[in-house]
């Protein structure tokens, strides 16, 4: 069911509503996956030139299991190949998150503030908000798509393959808009959207583990749109065919949006969200009561997912630990660098990941304070009896301990998944929670941050996030190019020992503690002293 | 003690200066209104009252209290409606109001039974799937169900219905005889006519009248309609008289509170056939101190 004409009056002026509300974080999302791709692309091109270095290279990535099983296998031993390989991960799953974060925003986060039904009732037709929404999404991924193709083939890559390579993230950023599409329709609230769409994700990534190439599950990558990524074989024989079954999704859930779209009330979902209790509960009587009923849904999905995660990568660890150790060339290699076995480096690598992705919860975690403030949600309580200190505190405590809790959790699922498939339960469990918790400073560092911008200058609270992804970007360098220490000594995340790889504790892992307790503080004292604003 | 007292007070957002030495004191058991258009500062007077927003000069004391260092003790003294209700999306209608009774204390559920049925909320609904005007009766009712000493509410009619205006109205009344303090702002005139007993009308972060209705009146400027038994003449040379309007024996007028003895004086060697005499509206005293500017501003819906 196509929209007909009157249905999407007034689509222009909603988009460029959307863009000019954007206008900042539009150029932001682009500017970062392009140049973090380009970046890797060129990084390896330089690192690579020599095709000898290159080869031994390849051969090292593609014997080591640990590796495979988590960015799956190089197809072609070229610099091209390499940055397929590098990027066909991180890439979707980036362009996959600005997706659905977007198409939320502009369909039902407007829906729930009412600027929707103030439009429809006008000149806007129904399905107009769903078609802007579509279209500016679509567009961004297009230019990210021409961005990136352009910047390949601008570095010297073969046109084709650079042009199939950039298809292939395209057209995953394109589903995930779709997908999101459909799932803003399917509930009610903005947020259980975000969460539907965003496990999807994660879903799509657990199978992708699961079906790593190496294993015997193989198949099972081919239900999994990251599976698709890898199979078009970008400069490795590029099978443009694949690039038919993202269109053809893209497709349906588009119409599916649209059908679903028409057959529901603006502001409701298809999913009707049930009444709720007349009267509070008893226990719903203090600020932290409240954090934790608006906070729990986030905290138990997180733990769910990072449950499930330490699982899946605990029982792969299993597989790549006994490929590794078929593989006598790389036994060597491995007890050359870590005096560990041969399931160390793989846990140090899923480790080294997970960490910054739990920052992300501890950024989430506490920048609901300024949501709230902005939102004018904070006023209703810090009019009431709760003061500032306390607020802020009630909201603190679920970011350190509830990124601890997860960090936990997920130690612990992965241990025993691997305990219960190695038969040595309590060494290897405890040695990786040892190894998981030292990262927890890194990770409370970004809610320092956090809170410190907060506290002291709110506006710019989001900054914390521009921070993350410089960390993130510094670890990526740094993992191909000879980049100077005191830059890679910005990053936290250098701070860590990894215990895994032979590291030992070292003070700097105290200091990095005691910085993130004193950027709290300060955030903390910052904000009794300053004025509340919108 | 007044309950409210302040002098001086002087707020700069950066550069721009939004309160320039605000003066207002409430007493306790008044009803209080604080009017003026949009911008004039309502808002931030009352957010520093609340110790949301940091003065930079002044003295602003409630209940004998600092209301930036004492917040939270204050605080249990007093309820507050916001300007701009929001509520968490996923918290219901009943939920808010129990919360955020009981964070300040006590509450009697019979009481807020009542003012649930009185404002017809529907207490199960999820707060992100009510209405402006709804949102609005849930904050209501949080602030009435706490028996305080202070109320403060910022343009608390703001997306109510005539109805529920009219409840909310009473509800202010009941508030008045209980012996509580209230302090309302509103651009909505009749609404402060009605219930208040003192205004303070503020514009562009200034106070420029604090008073009674009947002492406002005074300075103002009632409209007289006329029916006589001759024409009317000579009424156009009087000092006070304006926007006269004259068609024989009938003449529409509004006439300055000075010179109302001398015009009737004048009219009466006409024969008065009829006389409706009307005193100023609130409307009138604001088109009178805003001027041309304010009238043409509501034309233009600015
Ligand atoms: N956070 C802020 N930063 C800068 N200027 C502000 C801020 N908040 C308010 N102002 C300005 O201060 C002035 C007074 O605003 P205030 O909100 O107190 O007005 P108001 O009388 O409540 O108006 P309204 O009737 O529209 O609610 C306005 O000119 C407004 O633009
Ligand atoms: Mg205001």
């Amino acid at each position: 069911m196509s929209p007909n004409l009157e249905s999407i009056a007034g689509t222009w002026p909603m988009i460029k509503l959307a863009l000019h509300r954007d206008k900042i974080i539009i150029p932001v999302f682009i500017l970062f996956l392009v140049l973090l791709i380009l970046g890797t692309a060129a990084s390896i091109i330089n690192l690579y030139s020599d095709a000898l270095v290159l080869q031994a290279f390849y051969l090292q990535m593609q014997t080591n299991p640990s590796i495979t099983a988590i960015l799956g296998s190089v197809l072609d031993p070229s610099t091209g190949g390499l940055t397929a390989w590098r990027t066909g991960i991180s890439g979707p799953l980036i362009i996959g998150l600005i997706s659905i974060f977007r198409m939320v925003r502009h369909t039902r986060s407007e829906e729930r503030k009412g600027r929707l039904e103030l439009l429809d009732s006008t000149a806007v037709g129904r399905q107009a908000s769903l078609t802007s929404a579509l279209f500016t999404s679509f567009g961004v991924n297009i230019i990210i798509t021409l961005l990136i193709a352009l910047g390949l083939i601008v570095l010297g890559l073969e046109f084709t393959s650079s042009i199939v390579l950039s298809l292939g993230i395209g057209a995953f950023g394109c589903l995930f808009t779709a997908i999101t599409a459909v799932t803003v329709q399917l509930t009610e609230s903005s947020s259980d959207a975000r969460y539907l769409s965003v496990g999807l994700l994660v879903l799509f990534f657990v199978l992708r583990i699961i079906g790593w190439d190496n294993g015997n599950l193989k198949c099972l990558s081919w239900l999994s749109p990251l599976g698709w990524v890898h199979q078009i074989r970008a400069f490795a024989g590029n099978d443009w065919w694949v690039l038919g079954i993202f269109m053809i999704f893209i497709l349906g859930l588009t119409i599916t949006a649209y059908w679903l779209s028409s057959k529901r009330d603006v502001g409701s979902g298809i999913i009707n969200q049930r009444a709720g209790p007349a009267r509070a509960s008893k226990c719903l009587n203090s600020s932290l009561a409240l954090v934790w009923r608006l906070h729990r849904g986030m905290l138990i999905f997180w733990v769910v997912v990072f449950a499930l995660m330490g699982m899946v990568m605990g029982f792969t660890a299993q597989t790549v630990t006994d490929a590794i150790s078929a593989n006598h060339q790389f036994l060597q290699l491995i007890s050359q660098v870590s005096n560990g076995g041969p399931a160390d480096s793989y846990f140090a690598l899923v480790l080294a990941l997970f960490g910054e992705v739990f920052a992300v919860y501890a950024i989430l975690a506490v920048s609901r304070l300024r949501t709230e403030e902005s939102k004018k949600y904070s006023e209703m309580l810090l009019t009431n009896s709760v003061s500032r200190s306390q607020w802020m505190v009630s909201n603190l405590i679920f970011a350190v301990l509830g990124s601890a809790l997860i960090m936990v959790v997920f130690a612990l699922t992965l241990g025993l998944a691997y305990g219960s498939s190695s038969g040595n339960f309590s060494q290897d469990l405890l040695r990786i929670l040892a190894s998981a918790l030292v990262y927890l400073p890194a990770v409370w560092m970004l809610t320092g941050i956090t809170v410190f911008l907060f506290g002291i200058i709110p506006r710019l609270a989001s900054l914390s996030w521009v921070a993350l992804g410089l960390f993130v970007v510094i670890d990526l360098l740094g993992e191909f190019f000879d980049v100077s220490q005191w830059i890679l000594n910005l990053s936290p995340f250098t701070q860590v020992p990894k215990l895994f790889a032979g590291d030992t504790l070292t003070a700097s892992l105290g200091w990095l503690f005691i910085l993130a307790v004193a950027l709290i503080v300060v955030g903390l004292w910052g904000f009794r002293r300053r004025d509340i604003i919108g | 003690m007044s309950v409210i007292e302040i002098k001086n007070l002087t707020k700069y957002y950066g550069k721009f200066q939004a309160l320039n030495k605000v003066n207002l004191t409430v007493e306790k058991g008044e009803v209080y209104g604080f009017i003026g258009p949009n911008g004039a500062g309502k808002s931030t007077t009352l957010r520093i009252l609340l110790g949301l927003l940091r003065k930079n000069e002044g003295e602003v004391k409630l209940m004998g209290q600092d209301p930036w260092h004492d917040a939270v003790k204050l605080h249990k003294k007093l309820a507050y409606v916001p300007g701009e209700v929001n509520l968490w999306p996923n918290l219901t209608g009943g939920e808010v109001i129990d919360l955020l009774g009981r964070l300040r204390g006590e509450f009697d559920i019979e009481r807020r039974e009542e003012l649930i049925k009185r404002f017809k909320l529907d207490p199960t609904k999820k707060c992100g799937a009510y209405s402006t005007g709804n949102k609005q009766k849930v904050a209501l009712i949080s602030a009435l169900v706490s028996d305080v000493e202070l109320y403060i509410f910022d343009e608390p009619t703001l997306g109510l219905d005539p109805l529920m205006e009219g409840v909310f109205r009473k509800c202010i009344k009941e508030l008045k005889k209980g012996g509580k303090t209230v302090l309302l702002s509103s651009h909505i005139l009749a609404e402060v006519e009605a219930l208040c007993d003192r205004v303070s009308i503020i514009r562009d972060g200034e106070i420029i009248e604090t008073g009674t209705f009947t002492q406002l009146r005074h300075l103002t400027r009632t409209s007289i309609t006329i029916d006589s038994f001759q024409p009317i003449t000579g009424l156009e040379n009087i000092d006070g008289v304006h926007n006269l309007v004259i068609d024989g024996d009938h003449a529409h007028f509004s006439v300055d509170a000075e010179k109302m003895d001398f015009v009737v004086k004048h009219l009466t060697q006409f024969g008065i056939q009829s006389l409706i005499s009307t005193p100023p509206t609130l409307e009138e005293l604001f088109i009178r101190y805003y001027g041309e500017e304010y009238s043409l501003d509501e034309e233009t819906g600015k």
